[in-house]
């Protein structure tokens, strides 16, 4: 029961990990094998994504060579006991959490869990490195033989640490045993001797009875010289004594150190009678490793391993966890594994994999089908495909769409959440990785949420995770949303159609057809002010005012004035009497011929009543433009941003593929299982900073080489959405008078003949042209003005984003990352044989394949020989805190528990999403005043026409103007047409 | 709706032509009063043509300023409330539906009526035969007035109660009322009736008026049909539209929406593979 609860808690992030381990290739180094890839990214068939799943995939993973799982089998025993080298061992499952063994740091000879092992044999000196001379105290001529109180100085071998075995010289390395050995020789060489008195017999006697000698000599044969040892004050003897200047003597007649002599300096020293301490400057180990094995790996070569390994240098014992090792100094180790050590072998003796599925898969845990009564011969919407969508049921689609659109069902869209136990989809976080920052502090046991501890908790994977979190937020920049109406989509705006393609290049083919607003180009603004703009404008209508003018010339009116001028003259040249009302009718011609100029500025009276009109809506215009320029401005601002940062993602890319090939690559030359081993703290050096803490000191936003790097990108990112999708073409109509002229010819009296008297002369008078109506005052005094509510929410600005900063960041985790691989790399290459592991010669320290430091060589060793790469029952156990999400704030029992709420910002899967700032649904709409005044306003318009010629009771305006045509032919002009209504009934 | 009242500007621009100038001093000939007689029986036909095509409402219901034509041939105007006025008379509404001019050939008692063009709910097409049909009674009227012009200048008498049965090619017979003033009387004094060579002349130019008002009203009358054509179909088109781009936003775009959300959301979720990191 418990075994199918973990297929189905970790079914969905098991893919995750294992494909790292599925990944190794048969290539000899750290070569991967290609990601698989899949091979449509829009298929178009069902078939086709049948194809990939069931078959492509399968076959890629049976080509894996390792991974999968066993649930059943356990990991103890398949954790190698390692004998015969130094260091601290661990307990696997000691600290299952952290996803490392619990380092053993107690017992031992300084009861801080360090073991040195009894199998090693070295070479010791009792001389000191640095040391040209040293003050030796010899017997003097005349003192007592037990006084050896008089001092010389004598030579001593000159050495430094740590290449000591190049003395003399220094000469170049390799360093060898056998080079050791030649310097333990020059050592005891006679060179570094210095004579002693050995017999010194008395030769003066005092007066006393017995006499006491008072004064001796050297007694020793001055052929034969006796000789002290320089380094240990020891005589030298022949055969060799126990102590000369180091131990082997020539010809191994006085025995190397063995097992903890040769931790010196230390708790192990031997001293020589001076006091000097016989301190090692070569030890030889002989390890041999033994694990269990698991079932799926047969022919594991890595169960029992036997290696040497050579350290130069005197002892130095020190704990690699509170001290930073040095590569020129401390890395002085070389191995050489026996049999000898191929990579390329063992990635086919590592072969071997777990379960890689689940047959038969468990049950799909979603929801209920949303229709159970679905009836396929009625019900157009089959909604049980999926919790979000709905499908038509062809067999009820008769093919009538708008059916189908009037008759939507309420499809609501639901993402599967990740609820509580009863809901285990994703439950948990991912396994854990194996990192070497584990410790073993109190805190380190539980994890401490908000990174309490920073030196608990696999500090580096920590970082690396927040790192990675930072990094995708830093390059999802925010986005605007803009939100159109639907008749834009569609272009079904009847006045203003506005085409907007769908995009085609978009970043995500998800997106493609649905949202067309997203990835707005830079024509998006354009079009919107433009329809803005138009849409603003109330469209209008023409209402024809009718009016009646004079027709007529100045030149013509003139000519008739010239004509009766010239009756007039006739008429005095024939004596006869000139009426009065003659001069009155050339006055009013001639006035007529001014006056007639009047009608042609009529012409400008529409033109002028538009100017009006848009004069008084200039105000919705600017206002619509004023907004349009500062979202504009804002938006580039924005776009602008986002590509700033956008510009480092390359640098990001690089660093994150330089992780991978550490992960894959470089750490992972065979298929291993690193969990549950004890963490190498050596290997963080030199790149990790802030050592010997582990806690990769304190993150920071400034660029500081003693911590580990941190991305701030700024947190006040907010996603913009605009919602204009209420925004409506203006209702109504503006009406406007449109003037409808009629001109009529003038009746003007023409003179008969000279001679002929005028029989009415009051007949011929003419009134006064009636003024030119001008009704453009009259309506742009009651047209309606524009008023302009509040103008829409703008884009805020985004947050700027400190570039030099995040380089910086990027920079300090680029070094970080490329200093681990090649470290790790170096480790595993140095453990190739070749001439220099066989003869265990080290070209320098820190150099080529001497890389190793002593201190910890037991953890290494546990590390080389790891189990082979299936998971099994305990790597389970190692994951992190169940994420609790966070209970809703309604609740107000939730209130305690959000504080035990686990989605930690640094939980790659748990990166937060950037707020929304959603304003409400927005947009403008010119409406016109409901009141009835553009009628009046029309109407009296068209009375104050009428009434230049007709007057309210029929008859002609007082004063009439005096047309050809008759009142009754013009009346009908004034006609209106009558109201149409063509809208339906209700 | 509003439609352009294009009768009025047809009237004064076709028939200046034939009018009179008002001399300073004279008096009308027969001949004139013949052709003035012969202008307001072709003009009634024409305003009985925009009646069928436009409609007639009562007097109450005319908006300001409509003008209407009497029986007797006077221009009434209607100059406010109530209030209808002609060269100094005025009239109330109900008054003025009594004398507004009918058709004589109409059996319907009420000369009020909808027009063609105010039929709802019908497409343009549907209508055409309507107004084929009215135009081509309107050709049939006019020809019978101009054909009972030249009986009367000829000196035919009409037949019982003053009418004139007259049958055009393609038309019915027609009730044509008489013409007084231009009737030939034999044995009457010059200045009482209208002389053989005016009456030639009348009735050789009868005819191309009757045709150029007909040429005019037919295309005036393919305007307003085109006119009325775009009117019903963005009628028709935007109550449907109205509706269906409701229902689209509230409850089909509202999904889309949310998924436009969730979806561009999805695409913040980080990569875990390193494929993404390629």
């Amino acid at each position: 029961m418990r075994i199918f609860e973990i297929h189905t808690l970790h079914r969905r992030f098991r893919v995750i990990p294992f494909l790292t381990f599925l990944l190794t290739a048969g290539m000899a180094t750290a070569a991967q094998a290609d990601l698989f890839t899949i091979p449509s990214s829009s298929p178009q068939s069902f078939q086709e994504i049948q194809q990939v799943v069931t078959q492509a995939i399968p076959a890629y993973l049976t080509r894996a060579q390792c991974g999968g799982w066993n649930d059943t089998e356990s990991v103890k025993g398949a954790i190698a006991t390692v004998t015969g080298a130094p260091g601290k061992k661990g307990d696997p499952l000691g600290n299952v959490q952290s996803g490392m063994a619990r380092r053993i740091e107690d017992g031992g000879t300084k009861d801080d869990g360090f073991q040195f092992p009894d199998t090693v044999i070295g070479k010791t000196t009792a001389c000191k490195p640095d040391t040209p001379e040293v003050t030796v105290h010899v017997w003097c001529e005349g003192k007592k033989p037990t006084d050896r109180s008089c001092t010389k100085k004598e030579p001593s071998p000159l050495f430094k640490d740590p290449y000591a075995c190049l003395y003399p010289g220094p000469k170049q390395p390799p360093l060898t045993e056998k080079i050791c050995q030649e310097f333990c020789d020059w050592l005891n060489t006679d060179e570094w001797q210095y004579t002693d008195c050995r017999n010194p017999v008395p030769d003066a006697f005092d007066n006393s009875d017995p006499p006491k000698p008072t004064h001796w000599t050297c007694g020793d044969d001055p052929d034969h010289p006796q000789k002290k040892w320089v380094c240990t004050g020891q005589w030298v003897k022949n055969p060799p004594a126990e102590n000369p200047n180091c131990r082997p003597y020539p010809n191994d007649n006085v025995k190397e150190c063995r097992g903890q002599e040769c931790r010196c300096p230390g708790p192990g020293c031997l001293k020589a009678p001076n006091d000097n301490l016989y301190q090692s400057f070569f030890r030889k180990y002989a390890i041999t490793t033994s694990r269990g094995g698991i079932e799926e790996v047969p022919n594991d070569a890595l169960k029992k391993v036997s290696a040497e390994a050579a350290c130069y240098g005197f002892y130095d014992e020190f704990d690699p966890k509170t001290r930073r090792t040095k590569p020129e100094k401390d890395e002085r180790c070389i191995l050489n594994v026996k049999d000898p050590f191929d990579p390329a072998k063992l990635v086919d003796t590592q072969k071997g994999k777990g379960a890689f599925t689940m047959n038969p898969p468990p049950p799909d845990p979603l929801p209920e089908p949303r229709n159970p009564n679905f009836n396929k011969d009625t019900d157009l919407w089959y909604q049980n495909l999926g919790s979000a969508l709905s499908f038509l049921s062809l067999p009820v689609f008769d093919g009538n769409l708008s059916d189908a659109f009037l008759t939507p069902d309420t499809a609501e869209l639901l993402s599967s959440t990740q609820g509580g136990p009863w809901k285990p989809l994703g439950r948990d976080g991912t396994l854990r990785a194996v990192d070497d920052t584990v410790s073993n502090g109190k805190k380190d046991l539980i994890e401490t949420g908000t990174g309490g501890g920073r030196g608990g908790g696999r500090p580096f994977t920590r970082w690396w995770q927040q790192f990675q979190t930072d990094a995708h937020r830093l390059f999802t920049p925010a986005t605007v949303h803009l939100r159109l109406p639907a008749a834009w989509a569609f272009s079904l705006e009847p006045l203003h159609p506005v085409a907007i393609s769908l995009e085609q290049g978009a970043l995500d083919p998800r997106m493609q057809a649905i949202d067309v607003q997203l990835q707005a180009t830079d024509d998006l603004p354009g079009i919107l002010s433009t329809y803005l703009q138009q849409t603003a404008l109330l469209p209008m209508r023409e209402e024809p005012v009718p009016v009646v003018v004079p027709l007529g010339e100045p030149s013509e009116f003139r000519a008739y004035a010239q004509r009766w001028m010239e009756w007039k003259a006739n008429r005095f040249f024939l004596g006869k009497f000139v009426p009065p009302q003659a001069d009155q009718l050339i006055a009013t011609l001639l006035s007529y011929a001014v006056q007639i100029e009047e009608v042609r500025s009529l012409r400008a009276d529409l033109p002028g009543i538009l100017g009006g009109i848009a004069t008084k809506q200039k105000d919705l215009l600017t206002t619509v433009a004023q907004w349009m320029l500062t979202n504009a401005q804002q938006y580039g601002v924005f776009l602008n941003v986002a590509r700033v940062r956008m510009e480092l993602q390359q640098q990001w890319q690089t660093i994150a593929q330089s992780y991978a090939q550490f992960a894959d690559g470089a750490n992972l030359p065979w298929c291993r299982n690193d969990r549950f081993t004890t963490p190498v703290y050596s290997l963080l050096d030199p790149w990790y900073p802030g050592r010997p803490d582990l806690g990769g000191g304190l993150p920071s936003c400034e660029r500081n080489i003693q911590s580990l790097p941190m991305l701030c990108v700024p947190s006040a990112d907010r996603d913009f959405v605009y919602d204009l999708s209420m925004l409506r073409a203006s209702t109504g109509s503006l009406q406007i008078p449109v003037l409808k002229p009629l001109q009529v010819r003038l009746a003007i009296p023409t003179p008969g003949p000279a001679i002929q008297d005028i029989a009415d002369p009051q007949a011929i008078l003419l009134p006064d042209l009636p003024p030119v109506p001008d009704i453009r005052q009259a309506f742009l005094a009651f047209a309606p003005t524009a008023s302009v509510g509040e103008a829409g929410a703008t884009v805020s600005t985004p947050p700027l984003v400190d570039l030099p900063q995040m380089k910086a960041a990027l920079a300090g985790a680029q070094t970080i990352i490329d200093g681990m691989r090649q470290r790790y790399d170096a480790f595993w290459k140095s453990l190739i044989s070749d001439d220099d592991t066989k003869r265990l010669q080290c070209m320098g320290y820190g150099q080529q394949k001497c890389v190793h430091v002593e201190m910890d060589l037991l953890e290494r060793f546990t590390r080389i020989v790891a189990r082979p790469a299936v998971l099994l029952r305990e790597d389970f156990e190692a994951y992190g805190i169940p994420r609790v999400p966070l209970p809703s704030r309604s609740d107000p029992g939730n209130v305690d528990k959000r504080k035990d709420a686990t989605c930690w910002s640094e939980d790659h899967a748990c990166s937060d999403l950037p707020p929304e700032r959603a304003l409400g649904k927005d947009g403008w709409q010119t409406t016109l005043q409901r009141d009835g005044n553009a009628r009046a306003i029309i109407d009296g318009l068209r009375r104050g026409g009428r009434r230049y010629t007709v007057q309210d009771d029929g008859t002609a305006a007082n004063p009439p103007l005096p047309s050809t045509a008759p009142l009754p032919k013009i009346l009908p002009h004034f006609d209106v047409p009558d109201p149409t209504d063509l809208s339906p009934p209700r | 709706m509003r439609r352009f009242a294009l009768a009025s500007i047809v009237l004064l621009i076709l028939f200046p032509a034939m009018s009179l100038r008002a001399s300073a001093a004279g008096t009308l000939t027969p001949a004139d009063l013949c052709r003035v007689q012969l202008q307001t029986r072709l003009g009634k036909e024409q305003r009985l043509e925009r009646r069928m095509l436009f409609g007639l409402l009562p007097a109450k219901d005319a908006p300001e300023g409509t003008t209407r034509t009497d029986e007797a041939g006077n221009t009434w105007i209607k100059t406010g409330e109530n209030h209808w006025a002609s060269n100094g008379k005025e009239l109330a509404d109900i008054a003025m539906d009594a004398i507004v001019e009918r058709d004589p050939l109409s059996t319907i008692a009420t000369p009020f009526r909808r027009g063609i063009f105010e039929t709802k709910g019908v497409l343009t097409s549907e209508l055409v035969p309507s107004l084929t049909q009215t135009f081509r009674a309107l050709s049939c009227r006019v020809r019978a007035v101009c054909d009972a012009a030249t009986r009367a200048v000829h000196g035919e008498r009409p037949g019982g109660a003053g009418i004139y049965l007259i049958q055009t090619p393609g038309c019915r017979i027609i009730p044509v009322a008489a013409l007084p003033a231009c009737t030939f009387i034999p044995n009457v004094p010059k200045e009482l009736t209208i002389d053989f060579g005016t009456a030639a002349d009348i009735a050789a130019s009868c005819e191309p008026a009757a045709n150029q008002l007909l040429d005019r009203e037919a295309q005036l009358l393919t305007l307003a049909v085109t006119y009325d054509a775009a009117e019903r179909s963005l009628l028709q088109l935007a109550g449907n539209f109205d509706q269906f781009t409701l229902l689209f936003s509230t409850d089909l775009l509202h999904p889309i929406e949310q998924s436009m959300t969730l979806i561009e959301q999805l695409s913040r979720i980080p990569c875990f593979l390193a494929q993404c990191n390629a």
